[in-house]
């Protein structure tokens, strides 16, 4: 913990699981902040600052990656193909954070250096204690290079 | 090597022969004889003559010097009367006959008187007074010239005085006497010698000719076959040792016989058991001799030439073939006389119709000092087989598959047409080649060791084990292949089988069937993440429900349930989407004719709502074309490509539609622009993919345009969109060559 606001960049094209996750980081308190994209490419535009994403300060460099893999435009594994790819981004934790439960689509997760991989659970006691263990582990206990 | 003898009747001849020597010995020693003796009478008459004129001239001399002419006369007779003498004169000095044994000589000259007297044999014994002798062989005579003194007293003798008594003394008569005696002589060894001749040929007969009559009798019957004869032998000598030489020759000849019968006996047998086997034989077995006559013939002549095997002995073997079959036989009929054996097949016409197919072997029939003397043929029926060969050539050309025959040595034997269609080669630049011709370069030295591999182990099997196959076109591109192996052994030795499988359309049916299969794969994962989705958003709105109920909080039981009313939303039009997904490549109506015009109309229609709403103006360009298919398929296309552009205009004050369709070489193609939003070129394919959205709040599911690109394909036709980014409207193409080329009847 270094003192500097600690963000969340949540990359999901549903509304609903986008309010979910807001709500429990309400909760939870260990960000300070959570961007919400909506497509692979906002969220690459938002990570190497492009399109609407010009200005640092409305796109400071994310403690997390919470990232779903259906995306339109650009789809989940290219995003993170291309964090994993760019040496400034690399070392941000990549969550994957899906419904898919396909071996396939863990598989090419892992393939592409995805640092978690979980499947979104059917309850909401199971979906909260799901986001406050990552959010807790990725972000308070987990030490990374600087 | 025996000598030859001139032969004669020694009984006769030799008898005649000594006879004949005896006489000659015997004339010429009479002659020499008579030679002699007639020469010692010359000689002793000269003698006599010498003294007997000297006697007469001693008593003439007397009586002239008492001048007793008259006595002189008588002396003078009286000597002539001697037998040997012819003549006796005496002569003067004057050769004038003085006396003379005649007495019509008298004064005559003395050459008158005397035949063959010599004047100067006279002149010599006169002036000489010596005796002058003068033999006269021609008339067997001597003359002698005795000089004479014809003085009457002794006191006058003088030159004038002298004559000569000239004799003529005979040697006829002595001479004679001689030839007598000698002659009697000569005569009696004649007579006693034949007489002993005679007996000589008498004991001939007896010692010599009857015991050799006896011999040839014999040797004449040992000839005639009469082998029991012999020769009795009965004292000693040389026809006696010829007598046991013939005995001995009796024997010889005997015992040879014997033996020469057994071996003919033996001949006989073996050449019955060679015509029986040869007889048996189904297929013609001749021999001919050099100039092709036949020697011997075994029974099947008659069937295969309808002729009998005696009947074709000493015919030639052209006459028997006929000019065109010998045709064939001739090369190898020349070869075998040059003492090359060889074999080649034949077709020889049936004498009860149809055809054989024969293997005829011709081998030089070699002498026994190694010249040929003639040929042998042997022929074998081998229409079975060929019958055989042409049924499996039949078998193999009605295969489905490419076969192939290949020898132990890797080289094509037999190919059917499937092969040569397989391969783009032509019968002729296959066979006699190498396999590997047909294999490509880099599976070259495996295939190699493949194949000695299967030779060593031959069993009916697939070749590769597991191993992706390939063959090698004519034009160098590589087939993919099955093959299986069979081997066959065959009297012309060890073969494979191989049946080469063309695996290309199997192989890309493969890769479809597996294309297919990952999209299927990537469907249902899509739809299990896409409807999961929802689920989750309700099960944890759920959640939040019972926690809002709890603490009263309307405005936030207000959003969870919105939110779990959306979500119910995305959910049934997922499933109804994908519904209508599941039914593409199914029938669900029968196919019929429908106008472009009124499937463009159709799907205006159901979209007339949101282009009124939206204040989209839409611009027909019209065409005259007929469709042929599934009438709510093919509106659809346009449905939902309308539905599409309306959803995306975007800010545009003026949203304009434009629908139509052009001719583009033997394609019509078919286009619906707008001049909304855009699509960024990167997005170009990913706007076709299944619940694809490029704008995740964007109005439906990212199923429509899936859809429309399945229907295209079903009618074999391409889409393809066209924008040159954001704010640059967006252009649709498509073909469906299905759809109008499927017309039946009249079209458009």
């Amino acid at each position: 913990m270094n003192g500097k606001p600690i963000s969340i960049l949540l990359v999901e094209d549903d509304p609903a699981h986008a309010e979910i996750v807001r709500r429990n980081l309400e909760n939870a308190r260990v960000a300070n902040q959570m961007h919400w994209v909506a497509d692979g490419q906002e969220a690459l535009d938002f990570l190497q600052h492009g399109g609407n994403y010009q200005n640092p300060r409305d796109a400071p460099v994310p403690g997390l990656i919470l990232l779903d893999l259906r995306l339109p435009k650009v789809d989940g594994i290219e995003v993170l193909n291309a964090v994993k790819s760019d040496p400034q981004l690399a070392k941000i934790p990549v969550v994957v954070m899906t419904t898919s439960a396909a071996e396939s689509d863990i598989a090419r997760a892992y393939e592409n250096r995805a640092n978690s991989y979980v499947v979104k659970p059917l309850d909401l006691g199971k979906f909260t204690a799901l986001l406050d263990v990552i959010g807790y582990y990725w972000l308070v206990w987990n030490e990374r290079p600087l | 090597m025996m000598r030859r003898y001139r032969s004669i009747n020694l009984n006769v001849w030799l008898p005649v022969i000594i006879l004949c020597a005896f006489a000659l010995m015997l004339t010429v020693s009479t002659t020499w004889r008579y030679e002699y003796l007639a020469a010692r009478l010359e000689q002793n008459s000269q003698e006599r003559i010498k003294s007997s004129l000297a006697n007469l001239q001693h008593r003439l001399e007397a009586l002239l010097r008492s001048s007793h002419d008259g006595l002189v006369a008588e002396e003078i007779a009286d000597f002539g009367s001697n037998i040997d003498v012819n003549s006796l004169v005496m002569l003067d000095d004057h050769q004038q006959v003085r006396h003379a044994t005649q007495r019509i000589w008298l004064n005559k000259p003395a050459h008158a008187a005397i035949p063959g007297f010599d004047g100067d044999h006279f002149s010599r014994a006169q002036q000489n007074r010596i005796l002058v002798m003068s033999p006269d062989p021609l008339h067997d005579r001597i003359l002698a010239y005795q000089p004479i003194s014809l003085a009457a007293r002794p006191g006058e003798i003088r030159a004038t005085q002298t004559g000569v008594l000239v004799l003529d003394y005979s040697l006829a008569l002595g001479k004679a006497q001689i030839w007598y005696d000698l002659r009697n002589d000569a005569l009696i060894n004649l007579a006693i010698s034949s007489i002993t001749m005679l007996i000589l040929i008498m004991a001939l007969r007896h010692w010599l000719s009857h015991p050799l009559n006896y011999l040839r009798n014999v040797v004449l019957r040992i000839s005639q076959g009469d082998f029991k004869s012999t020769v009795e032998i009965n004292g000693s000598g040389e026809l006696v040792e010829l007598g046991i030489a013939v005995n001995k020759m009796q024997g010889d000849l005997s015992s040879a016989r014997a033996q020469s019968q057994s071996a003919i006996r033996m001949l006989r047998s073996r050449e019955q058991e060679l015509k029986k086997i040869t007889d048996t034989l189904p297929g013609p077995i001749s021999r001919f001799d050099e100039n092709g006559r036949y020697l011997f013939a075994s029974a099947a002549h008659h069937d295969w030439f309808g002729l009998s095997p005696e009947s074709v002995l000493a015919k030639k073997h052209r006459e028997v073939l006929g000019d065109a079959l010998y045709g064939v036989y001739e090369p190898h009929i020349e070869q075998a006389l040059a003492g090359i054996a060889g074999n080649f097949e034949a077709r020889i016409p049936n004498p009860s119709g149809g055809v054989r197919d024969a293997m005829i072997t011709v081998l030089p029939d070699v002498d026994t000092d190694r010249t040929v003397c003639g040929y042998y043929t042997i022929c074998v029926d081998i229409t079975e087989r060929k019958r055989g060969e042409e049924r499996f050539r039949a078998a193999v050309e009605a295969a489905p598959n490419a076969m192939l025959m290949v020898d132990e040595q890797g080289v094509i034997t037999l190919v059917n047409t499937r092969t040569l269609t397989m391969f783009g080669y032509s019968q002729e630049e296959l066979l006699g080649q190498a396999i590997n011709m047909l294999v490509p370069e880099h599976y070259r030295s495996t295939h190699r060791h493949d194949m000695q591999q299967f030779m060593a182990h031959p069993t009916g099997r697939n070749m590769g084990m597991g191993r992706d196959l390939y063959a090698r076109h004519r034009d160098g591109h590589e087939i993919p292949v099955e093959i299986g192996l069979n081997p066959l052994t065959t009297n012309e030795g060890r073969f494979v089988i191989a049946s080469v499988l063309d695996i290309s359309e199997r192989k890309l049916a493969l890769e479809k069937l597996q294309q297919k299969n990952s999209e299927l794969e990537r469907y249902t994962h899509m739809v299990s993440h896409d409807l999961k989705s929802p689920l989750v958003t309700i099960k944890t709105f759920l959640g939040y429900l019972k926690e809002d109920l709890a603490k009263n909080d309307p405005a936030r039981i207000e959003k969870d349930m919105s939110f779990m009313s959306q979500a119910a939303d995305k959910m049934n039009q997922l499933l109804d989407e994908l519904l209508e997904m599941s039914r593409i490549g199914r029938v669900v109506a029968l196919p019929e004719h429908i106008s472009w015009r009124d499937a463009v109309q159709e799907a205006l229609n159901i979209n007339a709502g949101a282009i009124a709403q939206r204040g989209v103006q839409v611009v027909i360009e019209d065409a005259d074309i007929m469709l042929f298919g599934e009438r709510p398929r093919l509106v659809q296309i346009w449905q939902n490509l309308i539905d599409n552009a309306v959803k995306f205009y975007g800010e545009q004050p003026a949203p304009e539609l434009r629908i139509g369709a052009q001719q583009e070489g033997r394609n019509t193609i078919f286009y619906v622009c707008d001049n909304g939003a855009g699509v960024d070129p990167r997005f170009h394919k990913k706007i076709f993919g299944l619940f694809e959205k490029l704008d995740a709040q964007a109005p439906g599911s990212g199923l429509g345009l899936a859809l429309v690109e399945r229907i295209v394909q079903l009618y074999r036709g391409e889409i393809r969109i066209e924008s040159a980014g954001i704010g640059h409207g967006a252009c649709f193409r498509f073909t469906l060559p299905q759809a109008i080329k499927n017309q039946p009847g009249e079209s458009r």
